[in-house]
């Protein structure tokens, strides 16, 4: 990916910080992600999020 | 979370089907429960625990849920179900849960199978309201954790003995910032981690990570800069070597050429040097001959010269006869011996006076030493040996010239052989060089296969390097892309745990003074004295009382620790239900919001007038709704305070001790 500008990278940071907070919320209740797989999924989150193109 | 009815079946004591509807209205959000000690209040509360999360706390026979009559009833082979369902509220949709125990009658007691099912209206991807039913039991756990997790249902469902210790217990932390939104972001930044633990995000990310990559590919791609370089210095060397391999082939040509077609000249100038080396050793054989001759000469020169004066003197000798009488080889001190013996050879005695000693005598005249015979004898015998000596060296004289004279007569053949050959082979004397460079010409015609072979082998070295270096380079250039865009996501990853961890901080230095706002708001209404509640950062709760402008902790009763309690729990209840929020930029995220119910067994136990009358005003407020299973005793102090949110009412009656009713 390009570079981003630094508004473009804010907006992934903070769609990071939501997803990673309510990935946590959500496994918190359910408990259906042990530690090690929560680190992958975020991993993927902030993966996924600063390869999408609509943020 | 609402709970909106309560069905039982056969569920301990409530024996047949028992259902009770709660009051849910904001206004009238108090459900009572009446029914003194003994008549089941505990197992309402029980019965919440087993439906939720399968677990019960009786102390008589808690793995007997079925009612005793009915079991008291039932054959071998007859079956029983009990059943607790319970209908909520959660986000705004409505769950039934049921959890249901076949007991089977056996010879040997009760075989029992436990199921659950929650059934609940959802809207599916095109907003439509779906019913669906869920049946796995890990399914169903998950679900009810995700509305009431099982480590916070005991800060509101509880007894008189919980609340006592409520707000001392080792968890309260936990389940503060569980409640409050805390543990998300505690559990992100654990999740985050660092890269010394692999199991985290960073771990994760720095695992195999290598921020020099882009050198060492600069590096790859030096070597192949180089190993080019290399292999183009091993060309030119091929290139140079095939050039003089070419140059000398030619050469090798020509002198084979000139060789083949000189072959007879060739020989005549190998017959040349013959000749010449012929001459060489004659000439060198000529001189020795002269030294032996020299030798000779000077060894018997003098004696040849004397000999015609030899000759002289011995015919003047014999002229002479001075030949004597003598004996031959006889000599004086022979002649001595034979008178000393006094006997003749001849046998005759030699006595002094006689004839033959007298003979003796006289003959003693004639041999040496005094006898000049004999001398001259002697003298002319060695002329004769000398005459000998001088005849045979003039005789290897005379056989030394004569080969002397030999050789020079074969130099002179030679020389005139030679002088032929070299008249034949004028202007073709260079055939021997030829044959010399030619050897030349081999020589470094193979030296120059050797160093083109070596070239060959360098190049096809440096050629491999080429090859290895360059996938390294690819390898490495792949991967510092992939290195740069992993450091992305670290510095993502280290800023979100930044935040996270100032957040973290920041909520949770809030929520720990907003809860001790809450909670002293609630105790200053429930209690009127010169105390206050202190949170510290363990969220333990202590008891401060101003005395001259200072706070000491002072002893309590435990009355006063009871409303302490019901203050802490009223203000976590008060604070869960406030929207906590962060923000990420501009948005904000809910930590906490979700309003939960107070179900509370006995709550007023142990409680004077006044706080029971304070308790029950208070919690009422602050909960979403309050069930309270009560003795009427202490109702009656609760009801004038509670009575306007009282919203729906129950008595328990006790028929038997295995039998209760709910009206």
């Amino acid at each position: 990916m390009s570079s981003l500008t630094d508004a473009e990278r804010e907006s992934k940071l903070n769609m990071m910080k939501i997803m990673i907070l309510n990935a946590e919320k959500k496994n918190l209740n359910t408990r259906e992600k042990k530690s090690e797989d929560m680190a992958k999924y975020i991993v993927q989150i902030i993966k996924n999020v600063h390869n999408r193109k609509d943020i | 979370m609402l709970i909106k009815s309560l069905y039982m079946k056969n569920f301990r004591q409530f024996m047949g089907e028992t259902n009770v509807e709660f009051a849910t209205d904001p206004d009238n959000n108090i459900t009572v429960i009446l029914g003194n000690n003994t008549f089941g209040k505990t197992t309402l509360l029980q019965a919440f625990n087993w439906c939720f999360y399968e677990k019960v706390l009786f102390s008589d026979n808690p793995d007997d849920l079925l009612n005793y009559e009915v079991a008291s009833k039932m054959y071998n082979g007859d079956s029983s179900e009990v059943e607790v369902t319970i209908i909520l509220l959660h986000d705004g949709e409505t769950y039934t849960i049921t959890r249901k125990q076949r007991n089977t009658k056996k010879s040997s007691g009760f075989s029992k199978q436990t199921h659950a099912k929650i059934s609940f209206y959802h809207k599916d991807e095109n907003g439509k309201t779906v019913p669906s039913t869920i049946t796995d039991p890990s399914e169903i756990k998950k679900l009810i954790n995700t509305i009431l997790p099982e480590d916070l249902s005991k800060y509101f469902f509880f007894d008189t003995e919980r609340v006592n210790s409520i707000s001392t217990k080792k968890d309260v932390a936990d389940a503060v910032k569980g409640l409050l939104g805390l543990s998300a972001l505690d559990n992100a930044k654990k999740h985050i981690g660092s890269k010394s633990n692999k199991h985290t995000v960073l771990g994760l990310l720095y695992t195999d990570f290598n921020p020099d990559g882009n050198r060492e590919a600069q590096a790859a791609l030096a070597s192949v800069h180089e190993a080019h370089e290399r292999k183009r210095q091993c060309r030119e060397q091929i290139d140079t070597c095939d050039n003089e391999i070419k140059y000398y082939e030619g050469r090798k040509g020509q002198l084979e050429g000139f060789l083949r077609d000189n072959r007879s000249s060739a020989e005549l100038q190998a017959k040349k040097q013959k000749l010449e080396k012929n001459i060489s050793i004659e000439e060198s054989s000529q001189k020795s001959i002269m030294t032996m001759i020299r030798e000779a000469f000077f060894k018997g020169s003098l004696d040849y010269y004397a000999l015609p004066l030899m000759e002289q003197a011995e015919a003047f000798l014999k002229a002479a006869d001075i030949d004597d009488k003598g004996i031959t080889d006889l000599t004086k001190p022979t002649l001595l011996e034979l008178l000393k013996r006094r006997r003749c050879i001849c046998g005759c005695e030699l006595t002094e006076g006689t004839e033959a000693y007298n003979h003796i005598l006289m003959e003693m005249q004639y041999v040496p030493p005094e006898s000049i015979g004999n001398t001259v004898r002697n003298y002319i015998a060695e002329m004769h040996t000398k005459s000998k000596a001088s005849k045979s060296m003039v005789g290897s004289i005379n056989t030394l010239f004569a080969e002397l004279y030999r050789s020079k007569n074969r130099v002179v053949e030679y020389a005139s052989e030679l002088e032929e050959i070299s008249e034949e082979i004028k202007g073709s004397e260079n055939v021997r060089q030829y044959e010399v460079d030619l050897q030349d010409v081999k020589k470094r015609l193979k030296e120059l296969h050797a160093k083109r072979d070596a070239a060959l082998r360098n190049e096809a070295a440096a050629e491999a390097d080429i090859q290895r270096y360059q996938r390294l380079y690819d390898t490495l250039v792949a991967k510092s892309a992939k290195y740069a865009e992993r450091l992305i996501y670290i510095r993502y990853a280290e800023e979100i745990l930044e935040w996270l961890t100032e957040t973290y901080e920041e909520k949770e230095a809030y929520i720990r003074d907003a809860l001790e706002d809450r909670v002293n708001s609630i105790f200053e209404r429930m209690y009127h004295g010169k105390r206050r509640v202190v949170i510290d950062k363990k969220f333990n709760v202590e008891l401060l009382t101003v005395v001259s402008d200072r706070e000491i902790n002072t002893g309590k009763s435990e009355g006063l620790d009871r409303v302490k309690n019901f203050a802490f729990i009223g203000g976590l209840v008060a604070l869960a239900k406030e929207k906590i929020v962060s923000k990420a930029g501009e948005q904000e995220i809910d930590l906490a919001s979700e309003p939960y119910p107070l179900v509370m067994d006995a709550p007023f136990s142990n409680a004077d007038e006044e706080h029971t009358g304070n308790i029950s005003r208070v919690l009422p407020e602050v909960a979403e709704q309050v069930i309270m299973f009560v003795m009427e005793k202490d109702f009656r102090i609760a009801e004038p305070v509670m009575s306007s949110r009282i919203g729906k009412r129950f008595t328990l009656t006790k028929i038997s001790e295995t039998h209760t009713i709910l009206e």
